[in-house]
């Protein structure tokens, strides 16, 4: 009798204890099958204008959402404007990186003005690598855009607003948008410059789909799996939330093997931030039929792929949509 | 033995019920801020590097304080603010701004220690004015507006205010008028 109390209390123990360990090593030892459900997304913005009214009144609009996360303001190509840095916006007049970064401020002051609780969001303030006309994808002008970046990040914190606001850079990043020379240049230029990250917001055009992560697979436009994995995290402040707009999860399985590239041939473990979908914008202004996952599809399809192997398994923070008019 | 057995179960017990109890907070902990925000920065990589500064800038504006306040606002502070027109005024923006300011307009301080501002001037091809409330204790702005004029009406000017209403004239020559209380232009 004695003995078989011992023997149950003893069992009670093991049994707690064995709970404790799974609650407390779960999260770390994640499995290919456990993936969490899509977290609320952000809502991204093409942006088409440089008002200070207009980016005070999307920021006061994004503060009232309260969502936290990354939040891309994209401003469109590098560009020269007046003889010095700018980007094009999208069916705006160009706009030079002062403008913008004075409009980028009035985002965070509308953010800051119109809600006492919101959550900290990222700011990405955004171009491509798109080339609008020769010799406009450089060295300086990403230089010159870590710059901008870092002129609003330094006005946020001089504000006090950096709990709010978590200032950073970025850019839409596509094989297809232009050359490796030119858009290396770019990314390293950023980072002779930066004290920010560089959030980039990549697709990997033909990028294959398998693979042992041992070949260094081809691309469109004579890129690389190694040069998409550099734009995207090999490069110092660069951190990733991929396009992942088809509905055939062809763009998430890109991104595992390119993963699992860096994972076998470079030793380097990429993380992943979250997915970009294209939902909103694609309602607002149509777009090719399969590219329109929604978030919840988007962000399922790369959790899923990322966790259907234990060597790229990873929870995926963030879940991410554009607009052109939200 | 038997007591002795007991102990140990009870000791083991306690560690594990501290643990659950703890983990949260610990875990809670590390999610605010940055470092939870952007993961999986390699250790030494400059990636991390970058992280660690943002949560270090999200931790300093979180502690923020205001610092010793000795008596009240009103008997230590007497900003001189005069109502009218001010010709030779900064621009509300940065330096490196394109927008190239005309002149201003402010409110006399109210009672709550605020202050409307209007500044005209002209941002590339666009002419217009900016409208803005401050509380000047604090530094911040309640109330930002851009309203446009017309295109090509030249650059703006404020040459006179009665009864709440700011006269707006352009080079072009035609003159506006901007009710103040609705922030209407005429």
């Amino acid at each position: 009798m004695g003995a078989g109390r011992t023997c149950s209390r003893r069992n009670l123990v093991v049994r707690v204890m064995a709970a404790f360990v799974a609650a407390v090593v779960g999260p770390a030892g994640l499995t290919p099958s456990s993936v969490a459900a899509a977290p609320p997304p952000t809502l991204s913005r093409y942006m088409e204008t440089a008002s200070l009214q207009a980016h005070y009144n999307l920021g006061c609009e994004r503060s009232k959402r309260k969502v936290p996360g990354p939040i891309a303001l994209i401003y469109g190509r590098p560009a020269l404007v007046n003889g010095g840095p700018g980007a094009t916006l999208y069916s705006g007049p160009d706009a030079t990186v002062q403008q913008i970064a004075a409009a980028a401020r009035q985002f965070v002051q509308g953010y800051r003005d119109c809600s006492l609780s919101a959550p900290q969001v990222i700011l990405i303030i955004a171009t491509t690598n798109d080339e609008s006309s020769p010799e406009r994808v450089t060295f300086a002008h990403g230089a010159a855009w870590a710059e901008l970046v870092d002129g609003v990040a330094s006005w946020t914190a001089d504000r006090g607003y950096a709990s709010l606001v978590n200032v950073q850079g970025g850019s839409d990043i596509e094989p297809g948008f232009n050359g490796v020379a030119d858009t290396r240049a770019w990314v390293d230029g950023y980072d002779s410059a930066n004290s920010r990250l560089l959030y980039t917001l990549p697709s990997a055009d033909g990028c294959p789909q398998s693979g042992d992560g041992i070949v260094d697979g081809s691309c469109n436009n004579g890129w690389r799996q190694r040069d998409v994995l550099y734009m995207a995290w090999l490069a110092p402040p660069a951190m990733p939330i991929p396009q992942i707009y088809t509905n055939t999860s062809s763009q998430a399985r890109q991104w595992r093997y390119i993963k699992l590239y860096g994972l076998v041939s470079l030793s380097r473990t990429m993380t992943i931030q979250g997915a970009l979908s294209q939902w909103t914008a694609c309602a607002e202004r149509g777009c090719t039929s399969d590219t329109d996952n929604t978030p919840a599809q988007a962000y399922d399809q790369l959790a899923g792929q990322l966790n259907a192997d234990s060597r790229t398994a990873q929870p995926l923070r963030w879940s991410a949509d554009v607009s052109w008019r939200r | 033995m038997a007591r002795a057995r007991r102990t140990v179960v009870l000791g083991l017990l306690a560690v594990v019920v501290a643990g659950v109890a703890l983990t949260p907070i610990v875990a809670t902990a590390a999610l605010f801020g940055p470092a939870g925000d952007m993961p999986g920065a390699e250790p030494g990589t400059e990636k991390e590097k970058l992280v660690d500064d943002a949560q270090r800038e999200y931790e300093r504006a979180t502690r923020a304080t205001l610092g010793p306040i000795v008596g009240r606002p009103a008997e230590q502070w007497h900003p001189q603010i005069v109502e009218g027109i001010v010709e030779d005024a900064d621009s509300p923006f940065e330096g490196n701004s394109t927008f190239v300011l005309s002149n201003l307009w402010q409110s006399r301080l109210s009672a709550h220690g605020r202050v409307t501002r209007v500044y005209a001037g002209t941002d590339g091809s666009r002419e217009l004015v900016i409208v803005t409330r401050h509380h000047l204790m604090t530094g911040d702005r309640e109330l930002y507006r851009e309203i446009e004029l017309p295109r090509a009406v030249g650059r703006p000017r404020l040459s006179g205010s009665s009864a709440g209403v700011l006269t707006i004239s352009t080079a072009s020559g035609p003159s506006f008028r901007l009710d103040l209380a609705s922030l209407t232009l005429r």
